[in-house]
């Protein structure tokens, strides 16, 4: 979530102040116009279409930027599209169409993987079965609207997402307004995610149903609502619910973000909540072979009661569906009004998603469909980090396709939109009704149609733009920065093959990753804090045992040498596609915790804290399988499930329960997440404490701290004194960076996502962020480490 | 009897007198004597304080315990998402194996299918897959967008300007899915507080309008302009309020539920009595009423001014998908970023837009099909006449051919199951492919239950004959059956 300056309130608030007493002053105006006129015969005794401000904003606001919405096109909307001219003789009131086109860089439509152009698999399919089947049935799904397609597609689709069943609709609008009123109805409870789409508000009134909002994205906020609305039951009868039903979309269509699923499943799981996932636009878009945030968060598909999706976005083609199991089909098939009422979803339609995903499955005899995911994968990555590097405020989790720029002012609007259109790039500008009144922005789809080309191209323009507008709202990095990272490169790859060569160090329990060490050579690396809080970040995702082999994948997966330089942490963006690795989002969410409350205590001591900390994190994923009450909750909880998938699964679903507080809820004592945090802090305590020598002797847990600091003082001097002597054998350990650039670099992370900081659930942005900046710390520490290492051989470490 | 209470008293008071007397009588503090009522008095207000000082008596509140909630989740068992499965839910449709034009292929067979709304016999129209094909060559299937952003193809504006031309309307705007249009459009204009009259026929996409609006909802007989009068008079008489409120009245133009038609030229004599607006759903009727099918307005004369918001569905007599609003600039624009189905759903794929555009360019060059089509519904209504058990429910020039049962079985389950039944083996023994109307039971429409026929321009006078002789025939004996 965003979190504004105050500067940039006072300025949005006043221009929009400035726009509201202009609009007020020319509807007064007209007023006295329209009065020294006659009164219009026809209407006296109708009561206007619109009452008084209701199109005030649309009068008065909206029409002055209006030729930077509904921008007709000429061609279909592919990379580069074909933008139709309009002029406007009235001051932007009305718009003509003129017969010229301008050919734009397309960054707005949702064509994620591509389908949206003829092509060579779908579009011959789709026109035999145009020619076979005609546009339309004119008869609903249930009289004479059902074709081979449409049930070949309810197939196709169920096997896709990996649901026993499914059903089509032909608007994704409709898929949700019609849906949900037939699920849930009158003593029925919706809890909906408050950055919900308008199908789903509009689906959820018209059920009947009570509704309750909970904040946007938030696992521990939906857990409160649960539990409040489970006690108190229903409004003024305190009857207890017929069902609760809680909706939420896999990639936010404003916000870019992804859904945290696991802790939601977990969540609802608790609670006995149903649960209905809308993937308008995660379907298709992201997962390793495009099933959408259930595979790339991990999440089985069966814990998900109702999956609902659209084939209008990766797709290309129109309409929604419904997946589900079999007996909640048949139950809809048998009652649900869009499915009884209105015409079936057009056959070619129909015809170019059986295409599209049998692509995507590579069941067409080419890799292409692999080819597309890999690509919109690493197009939205690299568009993503490269904006950030150039100081916008971009909201979103990486891998996600939808990147929002935000604008703030009203008076940006139309100044970026404008602007790229006049370098030929068309980008999307959302403003007050889509989104809340101050937070206007830009939005980004990024598809895998675009080339490399294309999105450089699309970058150097709005960089352009954005200056000149001014939205690059942090500092750009430097391009000295931006040099190290490129040399990094080489120097991560080689770390990394170190992890390959050498798993078996991994896994060892009292190894700290390597880097740490040396950073405790102290004071060259220049300010411990900045540097540290870094290496927070970066080790708490390398620690994890799987790294090695999925590693090693994600080596030989990035195209070239070229393509991991323009991407910095191209390792670390992969990290998250191995199902296997959504593990270490939720194991990390308390370590990181625990460690920096620490920090703050122990950064006074002037000692390292980093040699304990990783330590630690180790152990304790070592040990969690062997007991914690809450694990063998979570076993009985997800019991059947164990028998269905192996160890990697498991795991996941113990992370699920790990629910982080948000910052001042966490001292709440009556949330769940309290608890689970305060176990793991005291179960870390007694990993520690069977650690250190001589501190089961005392009690208390200052004591024990204090026995521990000064164990690890100890140690820090043990390992300063080797490196000395190290240091003395190879003088070639050198330092070279600016640490002045890392001070600012830290900041700007702790600013730009202050939530995420102190939300670690929420990983993935999160990691992208700290992981490059690790990764520039680690370049300082690379050549050492590796001079370090090829001394010391593989048992270089103290051992305890 | 009263002296006795008052001796009474005066006794008690005496002696609670002389017992405080007894003692303090003499007593004197700062030179004032103590009366024993000053002892009471002192007394009294020490009580008063006493009790001032202590809290007023709360119902006890307490919250409920961390515990309490634990439990009571644990306790709560939600109802299943889905009732249990009946037989009757797991009834499939039968699945096409070709278009569905007057002729299609069930199960390998050729049926004669009066189940589909292709009243104009426009499906396999060479003309129109022309144009579909070469707009799919050039725009792809999906729109990938919603018309705010980048989701506006230029054959988008194109159809619009078509329809509103083809309407004699100002403009028009697409709406990218039939049933959504008229439940986005009635929301746009209607907010909480404003007076919507409609008839209790409505399909249920109009219901859903109906009740996402907020507005208040009265529901007059099913085309009864006596009963709408009396709403209107009932609701405007002495309403000084009512002035101010947008008032609504909401018909359909051919009720999908009755196939009958809404008397259009009373409607608007009513309307601008009370100063209504009117929304007209002509999705079964455009197209097909009228010399040059242009609606229900063109069939009664009305200028088509005079109705105020005009939507349809596409799905029907044009043989494409997606829907329509048309009216007033002003109504129109309004839509633009206030109507929820045309705002934030993705645009109308451009094949389909431009299959509407050939189809309405059909129609204008072919009037000669409105005729077929009319020559069949008579045909069939006559063949219909005299059908056992049976009585046709539906207007004369409906394209929708409503029989409903001559006597109800009593339930409207009990009905549907018998009528469902007359479908089923026609379509099995004759390979007539007919229809039962289904219902939700979400679906507030009370009316009754029936078969329904679409006639279409392209059936021939044999595939007519077929209809009626069969229907005749099993009804005969399904009934027979029955009784």
């Amino acid at each position: 979530m965003v979190r504004l300056p105050y500067l940039t309130v006072l300025t949005t608030l006043f221009s929009y102040g400035l726009l509201f007493a202009f609009g007020q002053m020319r509807d007064f105006f007209r007023r006295l116009i329209d009065w020294s006129k006659s009164k219009s015969k026809d209407l006296k005794g109708y009561a206007p279409i619109c009452l008084g401000l209701e199109d005030f904003y649309t009068r008065r606001l909206y029409l002055r930027i209006q030729d930077c919405f509904s921008r007709p096109i000429a061609s279909a909307p592919d990379a580069w599209f074909d933008v139709v001219d309009r002029y406007s003789n009235d001051n932007n009131k009305t718009l003509h169409r003129t017969s010229n086109t301008t050919k734009c860089l397309n960054l707005g439509s949702y064509n994620y993987l591509g389908f949206a152009a003829a092509d060579e698999y779908c579009t011959p399919h789709v026109i035999d079965s145009l020619k076979k089947y005609s546009p339309s049935t004119c008869s609903v799904r249930v009289d004479g609207g059902t074709t081979n397609l449409h049930t070949e597609l309810e197939e196709l689709v169920a096997r896709f997402v990996g649901k026993p069943a499914a059903i089509l609709f032909g608007m994704g609008y409709v898929t949700n307004s019609a849906i949900i009123p037939a699920l849930i109805g009158k003593g029925g409870l919706i809890i909906s995610d408050s950055l919900n789409h308008n199908s789903i508000v509009n689906g959820a009134r018209g059920s009947g149903a009570a509704v309750r909002v909970f904040r946007h994205n938030s696992p521990s906020h939906l857990e409160e609502v649960l539990r409040e609305q489970i006690a108190e039951g229903q409004p003024r009868t305190h009857r207890p619910w017929k069902k609760i039903l809680v909706i939420v979309e896999g990639i936010y269509s404003m916000e870019g973000d992804l859904c945290k699923l696991p802790e939601i499943i977990a969540v609802c799981k608790k609670y006995k909540a149903y649960t209905y996932l809308d993937e308008a636009h995660s379907i298709g878009a992201v997962g390793k072979s495009g099933r959408g945030v259930c595979e790339l968060l991990g999440v089985d598909t069966a814990d998900v009661d109702i999956m609902m999706g659209t084939f209008t976005k990766s797709f290309g083609s129109c309409g929604g569906y419904i997946a589900a199991s079999k007996e909640i089909i048949q139950y809809l098939k048998y009652t649900c009004p869009a499915h009884l009422y209105a015409t079936s979803i057009s056959p070619p339609a129909v015809q170019q998603v059986i295409s599209a995903i049998k692509v995507i499955l590579g069941e067409d005899g080419s890799n292409r469909g692999a080819q597309k995911l890999a690509r919109i994968r690493e197009n939205s990555n690299f568009f993503r980090s490269e904006l950030q590097k150039m100081g916008f405020e971009v909201l979103g989790d990486n891998d996600s396709p939808v990147m929002p720029i935000m604008l703030y002012n009203p008076a940006k609007i139309p100044a970026f939109s404008r602007e790229c259109l006049r370098q030929n790039v068309a980008v999307v500008t959302v403003s007050f009704p889509a989104t809340p009144l101050l937070l206007a922005r830009s939005r980004i789809c990024i598809s895998a149609s675009h080339s490399r080309e294309d999105l450089v191209k699309g970058l150097e323009v709005i960089s352009k733009v954005g200056d000149l507008v001014g939205i690059k709202y942090f500092p750009a990095e430097s391009p000295k920065l931006a040099e190290q990272k490129k040399n990094l490169c080489s120097t991560q790859l080689m770390a990394f093959s170190y992890f390959e060569h050498h798993p078996s160090l991994i896994d060892c329990a009292y190894l700290p990753c390597m880097p740490t060490e040396i950073s405790l050579l102290p004071q060259q690396v220049g300010d411990v804090t900045s540097a540290s809080s870094c290496f927070l970040h970066c080790y708490s995702s390398d620690d994890d045992p799987q790294l090695p082999g999925a590693d090693a994948g994600n080596l030989d997966s990035s195209d070239s040498v070229d393509i991991a330089v323009l991407r910095p942490p191209s390792v670390v963006d992969q990290i998250s596609h191995t199902p296997m690795v959504a593990e270490p989002n939720d194991e990390k969410a308390p370590k990181q915790q625990v460690s920096g409350e620490k920090k703050r205590k122990i950064n006074k001591d002037q000692t390292g804290f980093v040699t304990g900390r990783p330590k630690e994190g180790n152990i304790s994923k070592h040990r969690r399988p062997h007991g914690g009450p809450r694990e063998s909750n979570d076993k009985k909880l997800k019991a059947d499930d164990d028998m269905k998938t192996p160890k990697p699964r498991e795991e996941i679903l113990a992370g699920c329960i790990h629910v982080r507080a948000r910052r001042g809820e966490a001292t709440d004592s009556h949330s769940l997440a309290e608890r689970v945090r305060r176990e793991k802090i005291s179960e870390r305590m007694k990993v520690l404490q069977s650690l250190v020598p001589g501190c089961e002797k005392v009690t208390g847990k200052a004591l024990m701290l204090d026995e521990i600091i000064n164990y690890v003082q100890s140690l820090q001097n043990q390992v300063e004194f080797l490196s000395m002597k190290l240091a003395s054998l190879s003088p070639m350990l050198y330092f070279d960076a600016n640490s002045d650039d890392y001070m600012n670099k830290a900041e700007r992370v702790m600013r730009s996502t202050p939530l995420q900081v102190s939300y670690v659930g929420q990983t993935n942005h999160l990691r992208s962020v700290a992981l490059e900046d690790g990764a520039s710390n680690y370049h300082m520490m690379g050549h050492s480490a590796h001079l370090f290492l090829q001394d010391q051989g593989t048992t270089s470490f103290p051992q305890v | 009897m009263a002296s006795a209470v008052m001796n009474m008293t005066t006794a008690a008071l005496d002696w609670v007198s002389v017992a405080f007397d007894a003692p303090l009588a003499r007593a004197v503090v700062f030179g004032v004597h103590i009366d024993g009522h000053l002892v009471v008095e002192v007394l009294l207000v020490a009580v008063i304080l006493f009790q001032l000082t202590r809290k007023s008596y709360k119902h006890p509140k307490k919250p409920l315990t961390e515990k309490e909630i634990d439990d009571l989740c644990e306790e709560w068992v939600p109802e299943p998402l889905h009732p249990s499965i009946s037989e009757d839910m797991k009834a499939e449709p039968p699945t096409l194996e070709s278009a569905a034009g007057p002729h299609t292929i069930i199960d390998g067979k050729e049926v004669v299918n009066f189940a589909s709304a292709n009243y104009l016999g426009l499906i396999g129209n060479e003309k129109i897959i022309d144009s579909c094909v070469s707009s799919l060559e050039k725009y792809g299937v999906g729109s990938c967008g919603p018309r705010g952003f980048y989701g506006t193809i230029d054959v988008h504006l194109d159809c619009e300007e078509r329809i509103a031309k083809f309407m004699g309307t100002p403009d028009s705007i697409l709406y990218s899915y039939g049933i959504s249009t008229i439940f986005s459009v009635i929301p746009a204009f209607c907010k909480k507080g404003d007076i919507i009259v409609a008839d209790e026929g409505v399909h249920w996409g109009v219901q859903n309008g109906l009740h996402l609006s907020r507005s208040t909802v009265v529901y007059f007989k099913h085309n009864d302009m006596k009963s709408l009068e009396n709403t209107l008079e009932k609701l405007t008489r002495g309403n000084k309020q009512a002035e101010k409120m947008r008032r609504y009245i909401v018909v359909e133009a051919v009720y999908q539920n009755s196939g009958q038609i809404a008397p259009l030229d009373e409607l608007v004599q009513l309307k601008e009595k009370y100063h209504f607006r009117v929304i007209l759903d002509e999705s079964h009727s455009f197209g097909v009423l009228g010399n040059s099918g242009r609606g229900l307005a063109e069939y009664y004369g009305v200028p088509v001014e005079k109705i105020d918001i005009i939507t349809a569905g596409m799905g029907n007599a044009l043989a494409t998908d997606g829907g329509f609003c048309t009216g007033s600039v002003r109504v129109v624009d309004h839509q633009r970023l206030s109507s929820s189905g045309y705002v934030f759903s993705a645009s109308l794929p451009p094949y389909l837009a431009s299959a509407a555009i050939s189809a309405v360019n059909y129609l204008e060059d072919n009037p000669s099909v409105l005729s077929s089509l009319r020559s069949n519904i008579a045909l069939l209504w006559k063949g219909l006449s005299d059908v056992p058990g049976l009585t046709i429910a539906s207007h004369p020039l409906s394209p929708i051919v409503f029989l409903k049962l001559k006597k109800s079985t009593g339930s409207s389950k009990g009905d549907l199951e018998l009528l469902s039944n007359i479908a089923d083996r026609m379509l099995k023994e004759d390979s007539v492919f007919i229809v039962s109307t289904k219902r939700s039971v979400l679906d507030k429409c009370r009316l009754p239950v029936g078969l329904r026929l679409f006639v279409s321009a392209g059936h021939s006078e044999s595939d007519i004959h077929k209809v009626s002789g069969s229907l005749r025939r099993v009804a005969a004996t399904t009934l027979a059956e029955h009784l």
